[in-house]
């Protein structure tokens, strides 16, 4: 690529061999064990002795519970302790946002999965068995599954919870509510159910201790939220709950909820022994939130030249038996429904309600993956009815600077929604089915099944964007220190230290090319991510390397200005000087540089004086709460992506094969071009799996398939090469002009592949993960359990 | 097979001088036996005989490289090589493992394919959150010993039981494709 | 501050606390026998109260849940009798310790090779065993469904000697708990067999349907397995019959219109069994009625194309340039 856009195949062939600082694809520093298998994770920790704790769960949807009889589980050679509800100490409820999930489940279980109890025992077996030995009488109760009904009846009748039926509802205004085009489309689309099917399962060893606290390390996306929640749980002070990030496989939102860490917690200090509690995989597609089901309905109408007049739109998403951070969820799907467009006249109507399915909080995408998918579904029917090109029309439509977006918060930063559409449109074709197409690469792959000659080949696009960072007025912040020192050897080092949590997705590597880059060090230790230095905010919200990154190098910068002025005092500079060393002062190449004397001091020499060291908390610039009618500036800044998904697909069997995909994504300045495109083709491989195979099945509150055996999770046959091209327009207000990169791609795979398919068959597709029956069977076949059955539950 | 109907027939029929064979059955559910992992015999004391492979590499051997994702043979985190094949060791009985040889991600060698692996995945970002990883470096490092030119579809099919849910696997490709380069 | 390690030590990570005598939960497996011989495996289980132990991709995972608790386990691993195939002038002999892997490159049944090529993983086709397939007898398994389309006898030991069924009545009557399946006998193929299967994915998935069909030009017939419709493979009787009598033998040809009435045919049967499975996860059942006919008529299509008169048995001959026809995966 000749322009600012960096070229996916130029860019990406620098490894490290230039140096180790922001720009390059230095590799991780937790790589070579990772890949070694001797980097632990929570699941991996252990202490001689230690405990093994496991949970109870609600077999029901809905109960009432008579009664919990713990005493025979008590007996139980080797089993240590036996908790319920009656035992939390302080507030029985937890929650991100709310506290309406209580600890255990007291009178009533809301979900199926939903903790009763947990035991202590001297070995795991002895733990299960102990479970099996509680006996709780539960009364069934219906259970309420159709979010759409809990809408209709306004949430009042049959409160699941004494905080009502509706987490929130929000009816957003923007324009003249009766203007219309002369061009009109509307439909109706679903959305399953998606798990973050992160593959190491939750796991936490807790310790206690002297102090009447615990010690914990846990692997989880926000260590110091799960402090807060412990401790009033606990009912003791914070700084007694001291956590300490295990190892993390995995996140992808679904350890942003508390899961186990009470329990564990609870049980350490009744039983006063170190523990280690975790889940296998059925119970952790039970115990942590997923992605919410959606339902959506979309009127778009459009002038005769393809110019967007109105968008109306009803988002109604399941939220489960309790708020997690629905109502988060619920202003992104509704801020973002009608797309990265200008749309002069927005009604969005969304609620998010409590039902007896599975809770459902945090997923890469948070909210916009699900309306994307209809918004690009709509887009392309426009098109069709205006009979203009889909790319064309989205590049009439796109919001640029100066644009007022249906919030009515002004885009102010760069946006290239357009660059973007157009670069993916120009990257090259794969080459069409033949007759020397190898079997292996028709529609259903190694399984062989399909015909060359009902193969038929789709191209589709999607445009989304997605909000960076915490929104709505949050007040977000991280902190970390950093220190110079001199190492062992004699030699410089700075040591970060960050409560960020590490998921995979690479902060530890950038924290160090940033102190490289701001210190000029070639030893960067990274501390244990802990709760003994102030929050970093969860990794979420693609706000790590942007709010952690700029925390870690505003403390790297001071760190270089108590340095210089050090050197400054050493070599007896006026006053004025020491206190504005970087007048005379430069730090290069480990060395403090006086350029006009033309003196050097080498870093070590200073240090000998002791080590330099800085904390500082970075903060986003503050936006506002949305208002009640859906109006304000509430987003701190937007990150692009445009997909184009070619799909090939045997239109007498309805499979689908992926046959490349191309990625346009904005991402302020490239900091580790081997990371970036990491995290380019996971979150496109997380959007193909909903597009195509990815759902959990409830059915009527109870969860079908909790294991890998029935979700379906792409494999490496599934997920393309990824033709990827990163679109640099520095971020105004973000460490080096970075974005976060972690959800746009997901929020427009899902939709590209999708149109793929649509245009392959010429079938409208209102449903995702798409069946293969979606593309076989006349509708009324291919959807019964989704469009015609009143209470179907959660999008299944 | 003496009639006490224990794995102490084994020994019987095992007197092909087999070493690892099952050494005894104790007196009750709880057995002790020896496995030949990564080179070594390992001693596994007084476990249950219905454990799996991964179950006793785990908390009886401490060989924690070995991962627990999904403990039914769907993920590929536990693959290990026995006698040279690979598999998922949660579907292996740990005690019908003895006499078998096993390789986990530790005895592949500090040299040749397993190195080459190993050196592609850290320079091309195959790791992310690194859960799957040691797992796939099993995989690949007997695929690439097998079929060195494998092209792109034998590849993505050998390593379709591995599943990976950080990397969308293009980084994983990228460092097979350079061990091939390299090699050529 | 915890002072956690990974789980390294050996003798500590050993569960040294426990004390069975009373222990809670104590597994019910309390025998594992690993004989060398049939003879001394089928010994073992004539005392009852014994699972069989064959590849374990399926019962490990359950005995970790616990979903299986048999009081002996009877492992057949070093059954090395039961690991052989063979030939013989028109029988194909397959002991049942052999596995999906060893059967992906078999020249003499290029049919069967296909199968077991899509089965699963490749962890699960290493691990895999045929007797393990007719053994925990999924209603979807690739094998079950191939055999049952070839017509496969399964040979049966117990103590008090040795019987073989077919297939058919082997799915519908099983196996006593002292019995040993150590072997099935499939004739050699006399003309092209394909084997077609719908998945959730494009690699390592369980089939949805499947489509097994042979072509036998010696005895002038034509027979198919449905996987995924009923509790066994569904085997379309009249559609069968039917596309035996459209093929022109003398040239090995089908008419275009024969090979959409055997589709359709296969379809109505597959509507028409008593024993339907329910709607799944990932698919409707009335998908896989439909899928059902598709993929049988692709399968009549490529082992009999309209226009390729004289193939040699086990390909599909030279106008068949279709995916998935035996002879592609001839090797």
């Amino acid at each position: 690529m000749a322009d600012s856009r960096s070229s996916g195949d130029q860019e990406f062939t620098d490894h490290a061999a230039a140096g180790q600082g922001i720009g390059r694809s230095v590799p991780r520093p937790d790589g070579a064990d990772k890949i070694d298998g001797t980097f632990p994770y929570a699941g991996d920790l252990f202490l001689p002795g230690m405990l093994h704790a496991r949970t109870l769960r609600s077999p029901h949807p809905r109960a009432r519970i008579r009664r919990i009889d713990t005493a025979a589980a008590r007996r139980l050679p080797g089993v240590a302790a036996v908790v319920t509800a009656g035992d939390v100490p302080g507030r029985a409820t937890y929650g991100l946002i709310v506290a309406d999930q209580p600890v255990f489940a007291r009178d009533v279980v809301r979900y199926q999965g939903e903790p009763v109890a947990a035991v202590a025992a001297r070995d795991a077996r002895a733990a299960v068995r102990a479970l099996a030995a509680i006996d709780v009488d539960y009364e069934p109760l219906p259970a309420v599954t159709d979010p759409e009904r809990i809408v209709s009846v306004g949430g009042e009748v049959d409160p699941l919870h004494p905080d009502g039926n509706i987490f929130r509802e929000i009816h957003l205004r923007h324009g003249d509510p009766a203007a219309r085009g002369t061009v009109q489309v509307s439909d109706s689309y679903v959305v399953g159910m998606q798990d973050q099917a992160f593959l190491g399962c939750e796991a936490a060893l807790v310790v206690p201790t002297a102090d009447g606290g615990i010690d914990m390390r846990v692997a989880t996306q926000w260590l110091h939220s799960d402090r807060e929640q412990i401790a009033a749980c606990l009912g003791i002070p914070e700084d007694r709950v001291r956590l300490t990030l295990a190892g993390v496989g995995g996140a992808f939102g679904g350890r942003e909820d508390i899961t186990l860490q009470i329990h564990g917690a609870l049980l350490a200090r009744v039983t006063g022994q170190p523990l280690r509690i975790r889940y296998d995989r059925v119970e952790s597609f039970l115990g942590h939130p997923h992605r919410h089901p959606a339902r959506l309905w979309f009127r778009h109408t459009a002038s005769r030249r393809g110019q967007l007049v109105s968008v109306h739109a009803r988002v109604v998403l399941d939220g489960g038996a309790y708020a997690s951070s629905s109502p988060a969820v619920l202003a992104n799907a509704v801020t973002h429904a009608s797309g990265p467009y200008r749309v002069p006249h927005t009604v969005v109507d969304g609620w998010v309600v409590r039902t007896n399915n599975p809770p459902c909080g945090a997923m890469r995408g948070f909210g916009v993956p699900q309306v994307a998918f209809g918004h690009e579904a709509q887009m392309d029917r426009l098109a069709d009815a205006l009979g203009m090109d889909p790319v064309e029309l989205r590049r009439r439509n796109v919001l640029e600077p100066g644009d007022v977006l249906p919030t009515g918060q002004l885009v102010a930063d760069p946006l290239p929604l357009r660059e973007a559409i157009a670069t993916v449109a120009a990257r090259p074709l794969p080459a069409p089915v033949s007759d020397r197409t190898p079997v292996t690469s028709l529609p259903g792959g190694r399984l062989a099944a399909a015909d060359p000659g009902r193969v038929r080949r789709g191209v589709g696009y999607a445009l989304a964007y997605k909000n960076l960072l915490f929104s709505e007025g949050f007040d977000d912040f991280s902190t970390a220190r950093v220190r110079l020192e001199l190492g062992p050897d004699g030699t410089p080092r700075a040591v970060v230290h960050s409560a960020c949590a590490e998921v995979g997705q690479g902060f530890v590597t950038i924290a160090g090319q940033i102190v490289r880059t701001e210190l000029g060090v070639d030893q960067v230790l990274l501390a244990p991510a802990d709760t003994a230095i102030g929050s970093a905010g969860p990794t979420s919200a693609s706000r790590q390397t942007w709010m952690s990154g700029g925390a870690v190098r505003a403390a790297a910068v001071t760190v270089a200005e108590r340095l210089l002025g050090r050197a400054a005092g050493r070599l007896g500079l006026p006053p004025e000087v020491v206190a504005e060393p970087r007048r005379l002062l430069a730090l290069a190449d480990g060395e403090i540089v006086a350029s006009e004397a033309g003196t050097r001091l080498p870093l070590a020499d200073l240090l000998a004086d002791g080590p330099v060291e800085a904390v500082e908390v970075f903060r986003h610039r503050r936006t506002q709460p949305l208002g009640p009618d859906g109006q304000g500036d509430v987003h701190v800044a937007f990150a692009v992506a445009a997909h184009r998904a070619v799909v090939d697909v045997d239109v007498d069997l309805g499979l689908v094969r992926v046959v490349s995909m191309a990625l346009a994504q904005d991402v302020g300045m490239v900091l580790n071009p081997m990371a970036l495109r990491g995290q380019a083709e996971g979150g496109t491989a997380q959007g193909l799996g909903l597009a195509l195979m990815e759902e959990l099945v409830v059915d009527g509150g109870v969860v079908r398939n909790p294991t890998f055996h029935d979700y379906v999770l792409p494999t490496i046959a599934d997920v393309p090469a990824l033709d990827f091209v990163a679109l640099t327009h520095a971020q105004p207000g973000a460490p080096y002009g970075v974005k976060g990169v972690g959800e746009a791609a997901t929020c427009s795979a899902t939709p590209a592949v999708v149109a793929a398919v649509r245009a392959a068959i010429g079938r409208d597709l209102r449903r995702v993960p798409i069946r293969p029956q979606d593309l076989v069977l006349p509708p009324g076949q291919a959807h019964p359990a989704d469009l015609v059955r009143p209470d179907a539950g959660g999008g299944g | 097979m003496n009639n006490d109907g224990c794995a102490r027939g084994d020994i019987a029929g095992g007197s092909d001088g087999d070493a690892a064979a099952l050494a005894g059955c104790g007196t009750g559910r709880r057995v002790s036996y020896q496995l030949y992992i990564d080179g070594g015999i390992r001693l596994v004391a007084d476990a249950w005989l219905a454990e799996s492979l991964l179950g006793v590499l785990r908390d009886h051997l401490g060989v924690m490289s070995v991962k627990d994702a999904c403990e039914q043979g769907r993920c590929g985190s536990c693959s290990v090589l026995m006698d040279g094949r690979l598999v998922a060791s949660c579907t292996v009985l740990a005690a019908d493992a003895a006499g078998a040889v096993v390789t986990t991600v530790a005895g592949l060698g500090a040299g040749g394919p397993a190195r080459a692996v190993r050196a592609a995945f850290l320079a091309h970002g195959a790791v992310q959150c690194g859960f799957c990883t040691p797992g796939f470096v099993v995989a690949v490092t007997d695929l690439l010993a097998r079929r060195p030119d494998a092209d792109e579809d034998e590849i993505r099919e050998a390593l379709a039981g591995n599943i990976c849910r950080c990397t969308g696997y293009g980084r994983i490709m990228a460092a097979i494709r350079s061990i091939q380069d390299t090699r050529r | 501050m915890i002072v956690a390690v990974p789980h390294q030590a050996t003798d500590q990570a050993t569960d040294q606390s426990a004390d069975q005598s009373t222990d809670p939960a104590p597994p019910r497996t309390a025998r594992l026998h690993r004989p060398l011989t049939v003879a001394e495996a089928v010994e073992i289980l004539a005392d009852g109260d014994a699972e069989i132990l064959a590849g374990g991709t399926d019962l490990v995972p359950a005995l970790r849940a616990r979903q299986r608790e048999p009081r002996r386990l009877v492992a057949l691993r070093r059954v090395l009798e039961l690991r052989s195939r063979g030939a013989s002038a028109n029988m194909l002999i397959i002991g049942a310790g052999v596995t999906y892997h060893d059967l992906t490159g078999w020249s003499l049944s290029p049919g069967l090779a296909a199968m077991a090529r899509v089965v699963g993983s490749p962890q699960i086709r290493n691990t895999g065993t045929v007797g393990g397939a007719l053994g925990t007898a999924n209603p979807r398994g690739d094998l079950l469904t191939f055999l049952s389309a070839v017509g496969t006898e399964i040979v049966i030991n117990s103590a008090r000697g040795a019987r073989t069924v077919d297939v058919a009545s082997f799915l519908a009557t099983g196996l006593a708990p002292t019995e040993l399946v150590t072997a099935v006998r499939l004739p050699r193929p006399c003309g092209p067999q394909v084997y077609l299967k719908i998945g959730s994915r494009q690699a390592a998935s369980a089939a949805l349907v499947s489509c097994a069909l042979v072509v036998d030009r010696v005895h002038e017939r034509v027979t198919c397995a449905i996987g995924g419709i009923a509790h066994q493979p569904t085997r379309p009787a009249a559609a069968e019959e039917f596309v035996r009598q459209g093929v022109d033998w003398s040239t090995g040809t089908i008419p275009a219109d024969v090979v959409a009435g055997f589709g359709e045919l296969v379809a109505e049967a597959a509507g028409a069994v008593p024993d339907p499975l329910p709607d799944d996860v990932g698919v409707s059942a009335a998908y896989r009625r439909h899928a059902a006919g598709v993929l049988a008529a692709r399968a009549v299509g490529r082992c009999l194309p309209a226009a390729a008169p004289g193939a040699i048995p086990g390909s599909a001959g030279p106008g068949s340039a279709g995916p998935g026809s035996a002879g592609r995966f001839r090797s």
